[in-house]
């Protein structure tokens, strides 16, 4: 119990100290974190989107790859990014492994499947005869995912949100492409890990206690966003 | 009229099962067309198939005598509008919803206001401009989705059995302000529909679906006059289809077997053959005595009082005569006949009001 107590001091004393590899490390995880978010919401919607209203050969496969993608373990996307960007890789000339780019491509790779298999199925329960309706108003695609979008919003954000709980919290992936580098690629989950493993309990505790803190944050606002919606009348 | 709309050798098939098979038919401008046809006929098939919503397997739609083939299918559905049985409507108030067709063509802000106000006005919901769609009546809703489809003056508008979920007083008044609206912008309809009311009313003419296939099409008196068989029969009103044998021809007439009695029809039919024999309840006579001697009819029947239901402005009487035969009669005639359950009557028609379908 004293070691929660001291941890929470800490981290308390971090934060209103303005330490200076904290914050780094806070604002790193929320930069590729939200980015990472970001770009697998737009890939997954736009994916989920041509999926639900297309009906095209093995579509039935495809989404069961999908949610198998949904369960993918982080360091398996860190394995396949560091492949990819290693040295002799196919994008080794790019020279991004062990950099803030290449964390943000593995979490996206581990995100996009999360966001597109929850999107799918949201644009699935969306009536077909709504679809129609729209296309009968004369909407384009653009204007169709638009709408849907609009009133999917739910499950849409719902889906973000596990997306970025994903990446936020996962550690293998970062470690394995971003190598921890204090003051470069260092991101709150591998701070804790690196801390945990030199015996600074404290100090760990102290980065997860933050990390809870900023997830807990972005959820809350996310939630609100949610929530608002309220149910379509048919 | 010119046509507006005119299908050639359509076919739709799902999972390799012909569901729609239509040889040709056209619409003409600024009419009314109903689809009828019984569940899974394919009436809602074949008429989003016309308005361009599913790509036929086989077969071509003309829309103003230029095939849709032949232009961008959004700049077809440009010239369309469809309303559903379900209103279908986004999460937002009442203006947004009605303006979401002139948004999707970008018109102007301002010209889209003008619009929507102008139809929020002829559909009397006016006052209802910004408020949620999920808070509004069924009734409400329905005028709401009517005038989204209409506020973008389409040149064809699709009604997929679009007042099915309405009590009687809110569908009467929300086709009256439709009506207006069609008639002043001749738009052309196209609804399907199994309320017989609604079709007999509203239409100018009737396709009639059965098994995705066209049986009998036409102007609706024709319909009326002439069913082409016992399910367009009944759904014209036809509430008496006796199924009967002919066993004697005369010179353009015949008489037909019903169980054990004879009814006598005008037409060339051969013997053995199996007819429906369709009366309209209201050339259905009831006498309380035999006038045999006295009347032209040729089909008297004695027979029991079944039923009496009272609706409203006229009763509808069932006789049994060995086959039921149903009666309209007015008030006052019950009252004067003094009719009522198991009284013992003499029912006729005459021979020329039978109209006669043979059996396949």
């Amino acid at each position: 119990m004293d070691i929660l107590i001291q941890s929470l001091k800490s981290a308390i004393k971090l934060l209103v100290c303005f330490d200076k590899d904290t914050y780094d490390i806070i604002f790193l995880s929320l930069k590729v974190s939200i980015f990472s978010s970001l770009i697998s919401g737009i890939i997954g919607i736009f994916l989920a989107f041509v999926i639900s209203i297309k009906e095209f050969p093995l579509k039935k496969f495809i989404l069961t790859f999908i949610n198998t993608g949904m369960a993918m373990p982080p360091v398996i996307a860190g394995l396949l990014i560091t492949i990819l960007l290693w040295r002799n890789g196919i994008l080794g000339s790019w020279n991004l492994l062990y950099t803030p780019t290449a964390i943000i491509i593995a979490q996206t790779l581990l995100a996009t499947p999360i966001i597109l298999g929850i999107s799918v199925s949201a644009f699935q329960n969306f009536p077909d005869k709504f679809i129609l309706q729209l296309i009968g108003l004369g909407a384009n695609r653009f204007q169709l995912l638009l709408i849907m979008l609009r009133e999917c919003k739910l499950p849409i954000l719902s889906a973000i949100m596990a997306g970025f709980g994903a990446v936020i919290s996962e550690v293998g992936a970062s470690m394995m492409v971003g190598g921890n580098i204090k003051g470069y690629t260092r991101v709150l989950t591998t701070a804790t890990v690196t801390e945990s493993s030199r015996g600074n309990f404290d100090l760990a505790i102290a980065y997860g206690i933050i990390l809870l803190f900023i997830t807990l944050t972005i959820n809350f606002i996310l939630t609100k966003i949610q929530q608002s919606s309220v149910k379509r009348y048919e | 009229m010119s046509n507006i709309l005119s299908v050639k050798n359509l076919s739709i098939k799902k999972s390799n099962k012909e569901i729609i098979n239509i040889d040709n038919f056209t619409i003409s401008e600024g009419s009314i067309t109903s689809i009828i046809g019984e569940n899974g006929a394919g009436k809602t098939t074949f008429i989003l198939t016309l308005a361009g919503l599913l790509k036929p397997s086989y077969g071509t739609i003309f829309f103003k005598d230029k095939s849709i083939k032949d232009m961008p299918l959004s700049e077809y559905r440009k010239h369309i509008s469809i309303v559903f049985q379900e209103n279908l409507l986004i999460n937002d108030n009442v203006y947004n919803n009605v303006a979401l067709g002139l948004k999707f063509r970008n018109l102007p802000h301002s010209k889209i206001e003008k619009k929507v106000d102008d139809i929020l006005s002829r559909f009397k919901i006016k006052h209802l401009k910004y408020q949620k769609a999920n808070t509004l009546s069924g009734g409400e809703a329905k005028r709401v989705s009517i005038a989204r489809a209409l506020v973008i003056e389409p040149k064809i508008l699709f009604l997929d059995e679009p007042f099915s979920s309405l009590d009687s007083l809110s569908k009467e008044d929300i086709i009256t302000d439709m009506i207006k609206v069609l008639k002043e912008k001749n738009i052309t309809v196209v609804m399907s529909t199994h309320d017989k009311y609604e079709a007999l009313r509203l239409s100018h003419s009737i396709i009639v679906l059965e098994k995705g296939k066209i049986i009998q099409k036409g102007i609706k008196e024709d319909i009326i006059k002439y069913p082409a068989n016992s399910f367009v029969a009944s759904f014209v009103g036809v509430e008496n289809i006796i199924e009967g044998i002919i066993i004697q021809k005369k010179s353009g007439s015949f008489i037909a077997q019903v169980k054990n009695n004879y009814i006598e029809g005008v037409g060339d039919y051969d013997i053995g053959n199996k007819v429906l024999l369709c009366i309209r309840p209201e050339n259905v006579f009831i006498s309380k005595h035999l006038i045999e001697s006295q009347t032209s009819t040729r089909n008297i029947f004695r027979g029991k009082i079944v039923e009496i239901l009272d609706f409203g402005h006229f009763y509808r009487v069932t006789i049994d005569c060995g086959f039921d035969l149903i009666s309209y009669i007015t008030k006052a005639s019950l009252i004067d006949l003094s009719l009522k359950l198991n009284d013992t009557v003499y029912a006729g028609f005459k021979a020329m009001s039978i109209h006669t379908i043979t059996m396949v």
